[in-house]
């Protein structure tokens, strides 16, 4: 059957809509900007909405009009629709997004890998990645051998 | 034959597509894209069981065509779904 490619805009903007409806959403990952805990186009994340985000949430957000990110919340000011939210992915050297807190669309409760899935946010999961965080001065080293090692 | 539970039919963009859908869960991994002929039929033959006869007939009197054609695309068309496990027997 042929592979029809829909725009992540569209898509995304549909996932928005499910997850206003209450509902939950599974989808690919695209791109490897939270290696190392999220592989583009083989792991999976399930997001569902709430209203309680906090800082390590990994989080879909329309950072500007119909421009998704899946990254993790460096910062938050509150849960207050205008709170402003700092994100920034794990798999990223620099660079961070800004928004407010209405404009993060769901957060993963899940995320599916090949053999197993995981829950981020588990006590276990959540030092993981303030441990990755703290790395991020060496990150840049430790992203190219894994990058070779797995040969993405 | 019939359309397994759980499948829905929903417009993204412009297209037709099919997805997963659980109770409160939409897997956006398993998408299907059906083209406007298949789309209908799937509107047409959703809500109960139906035959290839039933398929066949449909293509044929909703775009006028031959019965011949209409059964070669019925048959296109659902050995598709089969193959992908949109339908069950």
């Amino acid at each position: 059957m042929e592979r029809v490619v829909i725009s992540n805009a569209v898509l995304l903007g549909e996932a928005k809509r499910l997850l206003k409806e209450g509902k939950k959403v599974t989808l690919k990952v695209k791109g490897n900007s939270m290696l190392p805990f999220l592989h583009g186009d083989k792991d999976s994340v399930e997001l569902t909405s709430t209203e309680n985000y906090e800082v390590g949430d990994i989080v879909l957000a329309e950072v500007t009009e119909d421009h998704y990110v899946l990254h993790r919340i460096l910062s938050i000011g509150g849960n207050e629709p205008e709170a402003t939210v700092i994100l920034m992915g794990d798999g990223n050297i620099k660079g961070i997004e800004k928004c407010k807190q209405k404009d993060l669309i769901g957060k993963v409760d899940y995320i599916f890998k090949k053999d197993r899935q995981i829950n981020p946010n588990t006590e276990k999961e959540r030092k993981k990645a303030q441990q990755w965080q703290r790395l991020r001065p060496i990150r840049r080293w430790i992203l190219a051998i894994y990058k070779r090692l797995y040969r993405i | 034959m019939k359309i397994k539970e759980g499948f829905v039919l929903r417009k993204i963009g412009d297209k037709d597509v099919v997805i997963g859908e659980g109770l409160d869960q939409i897997n956006f991994n398993k998408i299907i894209a059906l083209n406007s002929s298949a789309a209908n039929l799937w509107r047409a033959l959703a809500i109960k069981d139906f035959s290839e006869e039933d398929a066949i007939d449909f293509l044929e009197n909703y775009y006028q065509i031959d019965h011949q054609i209409a059964e070669k695309d019925a048959k296109a068309i659902l050995e598709k779904w089969k193959s992908v496990g949109l339908i069950s027997d």
